[in-house]
């Protein structure tokens, strides 16, 4: 049996209102290995904050701060 | 109308120093020469390396600019940008009124989370120094079971231990000794 855990939005959590797309150490928790973004039904960040989470991280991968594509894992 | 805005520019890593301020101060002088122009903050990152590679470079230098200026200003500094060969790439956001204001409140709940684990943190260091005074009391009660523990664990090293402390002629202990070991081997 898998223990289910209560799912927690991380923003919430640590008080950040504002995602801003320069933070890449944050934005980098919520992209998979491979650079895609991880869906909220994994990472339990509620909708309004996934949104945001989403533009953040597509305007990160534009001024190449994230990557779009990465096969090499770190 | 004057809006806030933030412009982050990726700028070509082969220039040298002056080449790259000069770039910066073409900017600056775009936004100042605008109605309402005013750098608020500008943030050099330097030379970082870039997440893939942009016309072939590996790294860019980033420099972010945080300004108010009048929205005619816009087109101009977009021109700009996307006309100079030493800027890779660039993004122009508007900061909305709402971000500004969620950024301020940011502040403070940070503040008070922080203060909220601070008061935390201090009941928790409450606590190990209850244990650390229980670990020494232990301590002080602790060494003659230890040695008598090790000694069980450890058969044959107690038993030259033993040996040596019988010739030393310290027989009482030995055969306490000897009596605890052999206690835990039946």
């Amino acid at each position: 049996m898998m223990s289910i855990r209560k799912k927690v939005d991380r923003f919430h959590e640590n008080g950040i209102l504002y995602i801003d797309y320069k933070d890449v150490k944050l934005l980098s928790r919520f992209i998979t290995e491979q650079g895609k973004i991880i869906p909220r039904r994994i990472s339990g960040t509620c909708a309004k904050n996934q949104r945001m989470l989403v533009d953040a991280i597509k305007r990160a991968r534009f001024m190449a701060l994230l990557p779009y594509v990465s096969d090499t894992p770190r | 109308m004057v809006r806030r805005y933030e412009l982050m520019v990726i700028l070509d890593p082969n220039q040298s120093d002056e080449v790259l301020q000069e770039q910066i101060g073409k900017i600056e002088a775009l936004i100042k020469g605008t109605e309402g122009g005013e750098i608020l903050n500008l943030d050099n990152w330097g030379k970082k390396r870039l997440a893939y590679e942009i016309q072939g470079r590996p790294f860019g230098v980033y420099v972010v600019f945080e300004f108010n200026m009048d929205t005619s200003g816009t087109t101009e500094l977009e021109r700009h940008c996307r006309l100079d060969a030493l800027n890779l790439r660039h993004l122009l956001l508007v900061i909305p009124e709402k971000v500004l204001k969620l950024k301020e409140r940011e502040k403070e709940l940070k503040s008070s989370l922080e203060e909220r684990r601070r008061k935390m943190a201090e009941q928790s260091e409450d606590a190990p120094v209850v244990d650390m005074l229980s670990s020494i009391v232990k301590e002080e009660t602790e060494p003659e079971e230890a040695e008598g523990e090790s000694e069980e664990k450890t058969d044959e090293p107690a038993d030259e231990a033993d040996e040596k402390k019988a010739e030393v002629a310290e027989t009482a202990e030995a055969e306490s000794d000897e009596a605890k070991t052999g206690g835990a081997e039946s």
